[in-house]
């Protein structure tokens, strides 16, 4: 019966979408959007930078935040939020590929596109095949749940990669070097070669170990490098400040602002309590540990930019709460648990939204860029083209120039760098699993303490989600869950 | 040659019997009997037939012959349940009827005080629940008849008003309504195919009848009070109590001398509360000529509830008018009825967090010590007040709902046996919903003032057709009535919002939110539903003794996925009416006795529009800075999404014994509903999470008895009294690839889900952590480790300890985790049982009903916030005195879960929470008195006197036990999170007739 036939009048479908480049780009910006989910940066903050010896949550007790941060893994828990948001972030991308020709764009403008498409599947699928190892692979837009479609089983480690690298090489090309300020956030060719510089990094490192990639990586960092598109904020502090968004430093970042759906929640969830920034509804729920804090050299000026001892209160009142001497707070409520609040999680003027913030996140800036070549540099032996850029990230920070030539001596100095630069910038957890390191920090973690975590080779992973195994049979667990 | 007759009608009593008709068979010919029973006829001779007829009389045939003068006693119709009951597409006798409906007439109604067509089915018909969410003026109520039958679908029943179904729930004057049916089981409901399972409820409203013009004006004044508030900390107690928390915690007293607030705080429930005011002024006309009747009402209620700012103010219109012509063979009836609703309400959420912070929850957090009862800026500590005053004082939230409805229904008689039905009808709904929360309230204070306009718009078409055959075989032992027809609606939906902040001026409010400089944020969308639908019923009777009904209805949908547009809806129905077989002729006792069997499948379509779809959504991203647009392909098509199946089973009993003087209705019925609407999980890996499918099955099983007695009737002094009990289960049997469903978070600082839907479980069972008593020194070895199983690390002295009953690996592991959650209540009441009374003596009349809900458990949320203590810093929290003086402390080391020590963690669901939420509630109790009048222009003048909720039994603390403050969740029932407070009041009211 013809009037029985449905007309969505205020919905869009993939017949009248896609009619021009602003539609493309739209759904672009919807690719970019999977991760504007509630508390996805909590979860995403938390198993990242959580799992290092830097950071010490509040909640131990009760499954999630205790667990992540302690590497205490299970099935169920808050990181599985992952699965779902990079796989639709991949869906996204895929529908854009398998529909952006309808728009009818210029042959090169319509690569450009996709080129994007490409970056942001790379981007989820480095993410997955790091944490979960071998995940299933989906080329395609997914048009109907039959098993075929949603069921596909996991795919090698390798072909993952390969997959990932095939995407960022077309995108290196194709990608514009930068945008108009209107559309500053979407990802360049620069973003492309130091996301392909890293993958290759991490793929040289733990666990595949093919070394030959070091010289591929630092091949695309110098590339970046060379570029001449990025600097050092000369002041460690000015790389986070609100005011100074899509600064020279920062080659990808996820662009937030103070409305609801745009905003990030990891603010309010880093806001020491009654401080301004969490518009005084901060739940301070993680925070560093003073191991962190006594690690650094005291003429380190990123540890008072990193770690926050006083607030501007609402009545405008300077509140110290803590000081360099006497740096850690109490978290509150539990008694005897302590940590330092945040210092690069600062909104101070949010008046909007307790949840949303504007505090951008950072996935890649060039002191990262700069770090990983030394790394990779060193690692192929060449220490002493490594220390140049190594060197200026420790200037910035106010440190001497380190000058041995000494391989695994320089690759410890690298590390701890990376700690004191990246402390809570969504890297630690990868760091460790690239350089075998996860069961030397144990130690040092102060919620695997509490967890009394013992190290088995299971924590290199983390388990595939419990829920995905029950909807798709075709999924095995990685060993030791 | 024509002879005039005349006469008097009188009943056994001697009675008068005003209005009975008379009429010369096979003529248009006829009077109706005046005040006293006379009557005077013409009729064309000795050969005429008069035709005497009086509702609840039996007909009697007269031959004139030679006679002028015809007397009569017209006996009682001993089958008084031989009402016309209206059934879905035509009427029948209630002796006719075989399946379940039940009935409430407008004499019920007319002795209460009700404001929405909800409200009055409370208590009134078995197997059918209502509650209402909340005690504010205009709320709606959550009707659940025999159960529910669907998790993520809708359960509400469908109203049909005068033939026309009605989206959602009527809203106009319910002193209105002639009768109300109640269509229960599958036999009477089949006929409204995949609209019928959750049940239907007829409403008919009043018509006139020719003769003299009658006015009845009616007024009545009512004036309410809360039932019930909470004993919060004074400004001295509270004092106290804060430096004793922080003491507790280490920090500065906050009041370093806590007398100088003796005496002093705001109570702020006093300073929101009033007595509420309900006034009603409603008149009607009816009457008409032989060939043109009409009943036109109008209707003013007026209603300030107990919270200050609220209130509601609702006019309806109506005018029926029925027509005969072509000889009596077409018969019209046009019904219009317009209601115009405003709805100013004082308890929007003003807060985003926690969660249904509006003032109710405001007035019991609230701290009491604050400057002024205006104040708006941070307490002393820094904290941002958050006014309840303010709140119901300052915001503005409009709500205006527009109601309109017109139909025609034309009946022509083809053959005095065969007729064709039109109806045709309209409903427009418009509402309006405006908000202003000016920055000295809530979100307003950060955003410098927030406005938001919505619109919404309906337009509902419906056009059935249909033919009636009475009674095919007329004469003979079979009785064979058929009705069969087409039907096409259409349901139109728009809407469209906006919002902004930023209002240096705020004098507009939200009438001109252009005035506001912040972000606009503006939306619209609309929808089409199409409905297409055949149906026929046939109702076969023999010897008037085993009867017969069968029903089917086809339903084209256009909600439905492309390969399932049509479903059918069978039923079949069986009675047997024992009571009239020759074997039980010389039985006195027993008047009446039918058994009834019923059988049949009705749908559910609570499919939204487009959900079969692949559709793409908007989403938003911040790309340079700037909420851009984004798309996103929001759901993955489900080409046979359908609706839900309800297959029912009722057995029922009809009983009336000592002439009918005592009836017993009993059914007994099971349901199963079967391809739930679901939103299962499909591998995330493919970019959805869920998709939406027919999947899962659940089931109600239950009883019903209603009694119907009428104990004493003497001229003088009468007694009517009707009882009714329920009692059913809710089964789920099987859900979709999730094992197990949870309901909502409860907010109010109260955290997690509290509802637990299972295979094998009763429906929504309350689930929980098991506080098993608190934290003492004794639970402490020698070296001061804790020996019990703690949450979240929290070890310290009167904290709550939980029962450890699993762990990862299946047994007890030491530590509280959401593992250790089990069923800790149940929210489905084992009775519900409503108890009406009626007496007469003389003028008198004294009519009360009672209504009890028994055996249901409710979350007094609320009431955990305000008697936990001080939760992880914050601050705002006023508590209750009960707790303040029972808590625990090293002195008083009690064991009572309710009594936490001072400094406890976030409250999470757990029994504590869950309260026996049981009721008996004397509903209603109304004194009138009927002047005795000789004035012949007033033909009664009525006073009355009427209490509504003036006793309630029950060992509820919050407000009020009967509360659903998620009521339009159906995955949350028995949640009280602080709602508009229920109210008793007493009415004055008078009903003048002319």
């Amino acid at each position: 019966c013809e009037s029985l036939e449905e007309v969505p009048y205020s919905s869009l479908s993939v017949d009248n979408l896609y009619q021009n480049e602003a539609d493309v780009d739209a759904a672009l910006y919807g690719v970019y959007s999977t991760h504007n989910v509630s508390n996805h940066d909590l979860w995403y903050f938390l198993a990242t930078s959580g799992p290092s010896e830097s950071v010490v949550v509040r909640l131990k007790g009760d499954g999630n935040q205790g667990r992540l941060s302690s590497l205490s893994f299970t099935a169920t828990d808050a990181h599985g939020v992952w699965w779902p948001n990079f796989y639709r972030m991949i869906n996204r991308a895929n529908a854009v590929m398998a529909n952006v020709s309808k728009a009818g764009l210029d042959p090169a403008l319509e690569e450009e596109k996709t080129a994007e498409a490409r970056f942001l599947r790379a981007f989820a699928y480095f993410h997955l095949v790091k944490w979960f190892g071998d995940v299933p692979l989906h080329l395609e837009e997914t048009t109907d749940f039959s098993d075929e479609s949603v069921k596909k089983p996991r795919a090698p480690m390798e072909e993952v990669y390969a997959v990932i690298i095939d995407d960022l090489q077309y995108a290196e090309t194709r990608l514009p070097a930068s945008y108009i300020s209107a559309e500053q956030g979407r990802a360049t060719s620069g973003a492309a070669k130091s996301l392909l510089g890293k993958v290759y990094l991490n793929m040289a490192g733990k666990p595949l170990e093919l070394t030959a990639n070091y010289a591929l990586a630092s091949q695309k960092f110098a590339e970046v490098i060379n570029s001449g598109s990025y600097a050092l904020q000369s002041n460690f502090g000015d790389v986070f400040s609100i005011d100074n968004e899509f600064n020279d430093e920062l080659i990808f970042v996820r662009p937030n602002i103070r409305e609801t759906g745009v905003g990030t929640v990891l603010t309010f969830f880093a806001g020491v309590p009654q401080s301004p920034f969490a518009n005084r509804n901060g739940q301070y729920q993680f925070g560093f540990t003073e191991y962190f804090y006594n690690s650094f050299n005291p003429e380190d000026t990123r540890r008072d930019e990193t770690l926050l001892y006083s607030y501007v209160d609402a009545l405008g009142r300077e509140v110290t709460f803590n000081s360099p001497d006497n740096p850690a707070l109490p978290f509150g409520g539990y008694g005897g648990n302590k940590g330092i609040g945040f210092g690069k999680l600062k909104d101070p003027f949010n008046d909007i939204s307790a949840f949303a913030h504007t505090n951008d996140i950072i996935f890649i800036r060039y002191a990262d860029v700069l770090l990983m070549h030394a790394e990779a540099l060193n690692e192929q032996g060449q220490t002493t083209e490594a220390l140049p850029f190594l060197n200026q990230v420790r200037s910035r920070a106010g440190l001497e120039n380190v000058s041995t030539t000494d391989q695994a001596e320089l690759r410890d100095i690298i590390k701890q760098e990376r700690k004191w630069e990246l402390a809570g910038e969504y890297v630690e957890y990868g760091d460790l699993q690239r350089w075998g390191d996860i069961e030397a920090s144990l130690f040092l973690n102060e919620d695997a303490a509490v967890f009394n975590t013992v190290y088995s080779p299971a924590i290199e992973l983390l388990p595939i989600p419990q829920g995905q195994i029950e909807t798709n049979e075709n999924l095995t667990q990685n060993p030791g869950y | 040659q024509n002879t005039t007759i005349s006469g008097t009608l009188t009943a056994p009593d001697g009675t008068p019997l005003i209005g009975a008709t008379v009429q010369q068979e096979g003529t248009s010919s006829g009077t109706v009997a005046d005040l006293d029973g006379n009557y005077s006829v013409t009729v064309s001779g000795p050969d005429a037939t008069l035709i005497f007829t009086y509702t609840g009389y039996k007909t009697v045939r007269e031959i004139v012959g030679n006679r002028t003068t015809i007397n009569l006693v017209l006996a009682e119709d001993a089958e008084t349940l031989d009402q016309i009951v209206v059934v879905g597409y035509g009427s029948q006798k209630r002796s006719d009827i075989t399946g379940s409906v039940s009935s409430v007439s407008s004499e019920d109604l007319e002795k209460a005080v009700f404001t929405s067509v909800d409200q009055l089915l409370q208590g009134r018909s078995a197997g059918v629940q209502v509650t209402s969410s909340s005690g504010e003026p205009g709320s709606g109520a959550t009707i659940r008849i025999r159960g529910n039958n669907s998790i993520s679908g809708n359960n509400g029943p469908l109203y049909v008003v005068d033939g026309i179904p009605i989206a959602g729930s009527p809203n106009f004057n319910p002193q209105d309504i002639a009768n109300i049916e109640v269509l229960k089981d599958a036999s009477a409901t089949a006929i409204y195919g995949s609209r019928g399972a959750n049940g239907v409820i007829l409403v008919t409203t009043k018509r006139g009848e020719s003769g003299k013009t009658r006015i009845d004006v009616s007024h009545n004044t009512t004036y309410s009070e809360v039932i019930n508030t909470y004993e919060m900390l004074n400004g001295q107690q509270y004092a106290e109590f804060r430096n004793e928390a922080n003491r507790d915690l280490g920090q500065p007293e906050p009041f370093p001398n806590p007398a100088e607030f003796a005496g002093q705080g705001f109570n702020w429930q006093d300073e929101i509360l009033e007595t509420g005011q309900r006034s009603e002024t409603g008149i009607s006309l009816s009457g008409g000529s032989e060939n043109v009747r009409f009943f036109v009402s109008g209707n003013y209620l007026s209603d300030n509830g107990i919270v200050k700012g609220s209130s509601y103010n609702r006019g309806t219109i109506r005018a029926n008018l029925d027509m005969d012509g072509l000889n009596d063979k077409l018969l019209v009836k046009v019904n219009f009825n317009a209601a115009h609703s405003q709805n100013q309400r004082a308890i929007t959420s003003s807060r985003g967090f926690p969660a249904s912070a509006g003032p109710i929850f405001n007035a019991l957090t609230s701290e009491p010590i604050v400057p002024s009862l205006t104040y708006s800026g941070f307490t002393g500590e820094g904290n941002q007040f958050y006014n309840p005053y303010l709140e119901v004082t300052e915001q503005d939230d409009r709500q205006f709902l527009t109601d309109l409805v017109a139909s025609t229904e034309a009946t022509y008689k083809i053959t005095d046996r065969l007729s064709y039905t039109f109806n045709g009808g309209v409903n427009f709904t418009l509402n309006n919903r405006d908000i202003f929360t000016p920055k000295t309230v809530g979100t307003g204070i950060n955003a410098n003032g927030q406005a938001s306009n919505s619109r919404g718009q309906g337009y509902d078409y419906i056009v059935s057709n249909y033919l009636t055959y009475d009674d095919i075989f007329r004469g003979s032992d079979h009785a064979l009535t058929a009705v069969t027809g087409l039907e096409y609606s259409e349901f139109n939906n728009y809407s469209s919002s906006s919002s902004t902040s930023n209002f240096d001026i705020e004098t507009l409010g939200s009438d001109n939110i252009g005035i506001g400089t912040g972000d606009v944020s503006v939306g619209s969308g609309r929808s089409l539903a199409v409905l297409q639908s055949g149906f026929l019923r046939a109702n076969y009777a023999f010897k008037d003794r085993y009867l017969l009904t069968a029903t089917i209805r086809a339903d084209g949908s256009s909600r439905f996925a492309e390969n399932e547009k049509w479903g059918y809806f069978p039923s079949a129905a069986f009675g047997w009416r024992v009571s009239e077989e020759s074997f039980m002729a010389d039985n006195s006792t027993i008047d009446n006795l039918k058994l009834r069997f019923s059988i049949g499948e009705t749908g559910s379509q609570s499919i939204g529009s487009y959900q079969s779809l692949a559709r793409y959504g908007t989403a938003t991203y911040g790309v340079g800075g700037i909420e851009t647009l984004a798309y996103i392909p929001a759901s993955v098509a489900n080409p046979n999404l359908k609706w839900e199946t309800t297959r029912q089973i009722d057995l029922g009993l009809d009983l009336g014994l000592f002439k009918n003087r005592l009836e017993f209705i009993f059914d007994y019925f099971k349901k199963t509903t079967v391809d739930l609407l679901q939103s299962i999980s499909i591998p995330s890996q493919s970019g959805f999470g869920g998709a939406l499918v027919n999947f899962g099955s659940i089931s109600n099983e239950g009883v019903e008895l209603a009694i119907n007695a009428t104990p004493i009737a003497t001229s003088d002094f009468s007694w009517n009294t009707g009882f009714n009990i329920t009692t059913y289960k809710t089964k789920v049997i099987e859900l979709g690839g999730d094992e197990e469903i949870f309901g909502p978070g409860l907010g109010v600082n109260v955290f997690g889900n509290g509802h637990i839907f299972r295979p094998g479980d009763e429906y929504g069972l309350l689930y929980g952590f098991n506080a098993i008593g608190l934290i003492q020194e004794s639970d402490f070895d020698g070296d001061g480790n804790i020996t019990v199983p703690i949450r979240n690390n929290d070890s310290r002295l009167g904290a709550w300890k939980f029962e450890d009953i699993t762990g990862p690996n299946g047994v007890p592991d030491g530590i509280i985790t959401n593992l250790d959650r089990k069923v800790i209540g149940n929210p489905n009441p084992d009775f519900l049982w409503g108890w009406n009374n009626d007496l007469n003596y003389k003028n008198f009349n004294l009519n009360f009903f009672v209504q009890a809900s028994v055996g249901n458990d409710v979350y007094n949320t609320i009431g955990t916030a305000v008697n936990s203590g001080f939760n992880n810093n914050e601050a705002y929290k006023n508590q209750t005195v009960d707790w303040y003086e029972n808590r625990w402390t090293p002195e008083n080391p009690t064991n009572d879960i309710r009594y936490p020590s001072i400094n406890s963690s976030s409250p999470p669901v757990a029994n504590y929470m869950v309260e026996d939420g049981s009721y008996i509630r004397l509903k209603n109790i109304s004194l009138r008195y009927t002047l005795p009048l000789a004035n012949s222009v007033l033909s009664s003048v009525q006073l009355y006197l009427t209490g509504t909720n003036l006793i309630t039994i029950t060992d509820y603390s919050g407000f009020d036990p009967e509360v659903s403050s998620l009521g339009g969740n159906s995955l949350a029932p028995g949640v009280d999170l602080g709602v508009y407070p229920r109210q008793k009041g007493y009415t004055f009211g008078a009903n003048v007739k002319f």
